[in-house]
């Protein structure tokens, strides 16, 4: 009987065998052949390819004809070698096609080859702001009192960094609709070991407002045509041009001082007696973050993502620990993380290598932010909203949606993005201030809106952030890192409700459970970093404590996942059963006067973690809340 | 005349009797005063506990007032001032925002140590406190929560 079974057993698995090698063999070889080319948007750029090898040789990709020329994606550096392999980038090469030579039939010759196993249309990637700029034109700076200590002249017009409700700003300005910058300075203003990538047009890095904190590459000769530090480009002393491999540029035909506006936002320099203040800018004394420029945008060129990728790894291997991209695909162009990662391997490959390197003592791995994307539907754009990337969304200036935010689950978190017609009475300067080049701004200065200007309010609290962990001696790794960023927020849901009018009556209800975990706080961010206090559990009585401190002012709209403790801890505190998260509140009773430590997973962004697969879901929060408990609790937190 | 005589002295006695009983004697009220930092609670121990747990007391006997600098987990110490008095050995204090102390407190002294047990909870819960000067830098680290008068954990909202 056992011999029988046996031999059935073999007979079935032979069978399954030689199905699937049936199955390949029945497949014809164009089949194969476009089973290897992958395509992330309907538009291509008709002059390359991007290649992925299975081998170590590119030379059966030199048999190809009309081939112009053949260049590894990724220069090599060393010492990155082993992260390189890691993430398969040793593997790609950029096809230059012949001109007339049609993509789709070079794609389909290279796809032939046996040594290659993905053949890659480049895509075009868009920014995320309706390019307009309403230059800064004022005489004279507002009159009321700055409500910074720093001698910029324009910070009373950065509502988005202290919103007063000045209602000359839009008529539904609400105070406190801001990142709350301002009590966070008296503790830090940046540091200048941490370094921003910003992925986008060229930044203006002799802007007398940006030129302090714009990062320099030291090991590297200006304008000799020498890689002198040997990281695979020449002559890149504050960024590179990936567009065009020349210098930075900011103000050609097409351009719009995108990049610039940005890396104000960012770090534009404080305390210098001109122009505007940058979240992370410095004090005056002591400098702000600094800034690399990775240009992808270039006049009317035609900016591809595998320049993108190229971007991510030469932020990797120069030193940023985190960066900004206000750009990425329409909403609904890939609708869950399996078809971005299907279809644009080569950018997800740079972004893992990027999110996996240690370029901060402090901090392990790398932070990736990105813009929501401004088509006014309730789905990011990817990569924004890649499982791992930080999507924002935009508020205006009266703590509500803008009109033109994505939002919806893969959105992690919102910030002012500026809005011209909040209340539905236009005003430009309802919108972001922040530098820009002369070419745009006679004054060097001026205003946009979107969720470009959306993100780089994240990242600058980001780098903030980061800059106060490195004052403060701690370490963490990039999730411990997000987590807190994620639930340093302020609450918006509660304010969700009817409708407000911007350049169209906005009904409010889809927006609800939909912006992320909230509003950026950077205090809170701050008290986040120097840690949070226990709660106090009253002995010998069922209780539901708030947990907002930890998960920011949402935190009863969040999902969240698992709540444990351990055994030891669990006997401590006497508990019958575990807590549990009801309304946004811990439940628990504990019978015993003792300590714990709960730990809480909760998803930054929707009801499901992102997975990487068959959908689009938020980022992983997880977080340990201290518990003691004592039979003597009074109501105001204090001892006795 | 003598009978008078015999009955006043009598009468004078009797009323000194009668005042020296109706006179209460005043309690002696247990002197708390000074600067103390806690060494055990009722999970045990400061210093075993699995969560740092920092506690410093100081109890001023000419203005009836008293300053909490407490640390419980991680972050800053946080400060609350207020009023109490002593009622021989019972104490009882209130937050100069008008919340009272979870309970009275019965206060001994041994020694350096000052032991605080609770009155009228659920259960008894005591704190041993050692005498100390409190550290100039927890006086300077201490975010003021006196005037807060809402739960502690909502201290962390927008500070404006």
């Amino acid at each position: 009987m056992k011999r029988e079974l046996i031999t059935l057993s073999l007979v079935a698995f032979s069978v399954l065998l030689s199905c699937q090698r049936e199955e390949i063999q029945n497949q014809t070889p164009a089949q194969l052949r476009s089973a290897k080319i992958v395509n992330p948007t309907k538009l291509v750029l008709e002059d390359v390819l991007a290649i992925k090898l299975n081998s170590d040789s590119p030379e059966e990709l030199y048999s190809l004809e009309n081939v112009s020329s053949l260049e590894r994606m990724f220069p090599s550096v060393k010492g990155k070698e082993a992260l390189e392999k890691k993430h398969g980038l040793d593997k790609w090469y950029l096809l230059h096609i012949d001109g007339g030579e049609a993509p789709s039939v070079m794609a389909d010759k290279a796809a032939g080859l046996s040594s290659v196993s993905i053949v890659q249309y480049c895509s075009p990637i868009q920014l995320h702001s309706d390019k307009t700029t309403v230059p800064y034109s004022r005489a004279e700076t507002k009159a009321s009192a700055p409500w910074s200590d720093f001698n910029d002249p324009l910070v009373n017009s950065q509502w988005h960094y202290h919103n007063n409700g000045d209602l000359s700003i839009a008529p539904t300005a609400k105070a406190g609709a801001d990142i709350n910058l301002k009590p966070a300075w008296k503790f830090c203003t940046g540091d200048p070991s941490v370094i921003v990538a910003v992925l986008d047009e060229g930044v203006f890095y002799d802007h007398p407002d940006l030129k302090q904190n714009i990062w320099t590459n030291e090991k590297e000769i200006p304008d000799n045509g020498i890689d002198d530090d040997g990281n695979g480009y020449v002559d890149d002393i504050h960024g590179y041009n990936f567009v065009s491999g020349g210098s930075i540029s900011w103000n050609k035909d097409g351009d719009s001082g995108h990049g610039t506006h940005v890396a104000g936002t960012i770090a534009a320099v404080n305390n210098n007696g001109i122009g505007v203040c940058g979240i992370a800018g410095g004090n005056g004394k002591s400098g702000g973050v600094k800034i690399m420029s990775c240009q992808q945008f270039d006049g009317n060129d035609v900016a591809g993502d595998y320049n993108a990728a190229r971007a991510f790894k030469y932020a990797a291997d120069n030193g940023a620990s985190i960066v900004q991209c206000s750009w990425g695909y329409p909403s609904g162009t890939m609708k869950s993380d399996s078809e971005y990662k299907r279809s644009s391997p080569l950018t997800v490959a740079a972004i893992e290598y990027f999110l996996d390197t240690d370029n901060c003592p402090n901090l392990d791995g790398g932070v990736i932010i990105f813009s929501a994307g401004n088509n006014g539907k309730p789905m990011p754009g990817y990569p924004a909203a890649y499982y791992k990337n930080i999507a924002v969304a935009a508020t205006a200036s009266d703590n509500l949606p803008t009109h033109y935010t994505n939002y919806g689950p893969g959105t992690n978190i919102s910030a002012p993005g500026g809005e011209y017609f909040t209340g539905g009475k236009y005003n430009e300067e309802a919108g972001v201030l922040s530098t820009l080049p002369y070419e745009f701004a006679k004054s060097g200065y001026g205003f946009k809106q979107g969720t470009s200007m959306a993100c780089p309010h994240v990242t600058g609290v980001a780098a903030l952030g980061l800059s106060y962990i490195i004052q403060r001696g701690i370490h963490m790794t990039n999730n411990e890192f997000m987590s807190k960023l994620l639930t340093s927020v302020n609450d918006i849901d509660s304010y969700l409700v009817g409708e407000k009018m911007s350049n169209t009556k906005m009904n409010l209800a889809p927006y609800r459970k939909n912006m992320g975990t909230g509003t950026i706080d950077t205090w809170r961010f701050f008290m986040q970093i120097d840690g949070n206090p226990c709660l106090v559990a009253e002995t010998g009585k069922s209780q539901r404590l708030d947990i907002s401190d930890y998960f920011g002012g949402c935190a009863a709209n969040l999902t969240y996942l698992q709540v444990s403790i351990d055994k030891e801890d669990k006997e401590s505190l006497g508990l019958e059963q575990d807590p549990e998260i009801a309304y946004g509140k811990l439940k628990i009773n504990p019978t015993k006067s003792g300590c714990g430590v709960v730990h809480i997973k909760a998803v930054a962004g929707g009801e499901r973690l992102g997975t990487g697969e068959e959908d689009m879901g938020g980022i992983e929060l997880n977080r340990s809340i201290a518990i003691i408990s004592r039979y003597v609790k009074p109501s105001n937190g204090g001892w006795l | 005349m003598s009978r008078k005589f015999s009955i006043i002295p009598k009468f004078i006695l009797i009323l000194a009797v009668l005042f020296l009983y109706s006179c209460k004697k005043e309690e002696i009220a247990v002197d708390i005063s000074g600067e103390w930092e806690l060494v055990s609670f009722s999970s045990g121990a400061v210093e075993e506990s699995e969560i740092p747990v920092s506690v410093y007391l100081a109890f001023d006997k000419a203005s009836a007032s008293f300053t909490i600098f407490q640390k419980l987990g991680e972050g800053h110490y946080g400060k609350f001032i207020g009023e109490y008095s002593c009622s021989g050995s019972r104490v009882r204090g209130q937050y100069s925002n008008g919340t009272s102390w979870a309970c009275e407190y019965n206060a001994e002294l041994e020694g350096n140590r000052l032991l605080m047990t609770s009155i009228g909870l659920s259960a008894d819960e005591t704190c041993v406190y050692a005498r100390c000067t409190i550290p100039s830098d927890v006086r300077k680290d201490a975010d003021d929560y006196s005037t807060k008068t809402s739960s502690f954990h909502i201290i962390y909202s927008n500070i404006k």
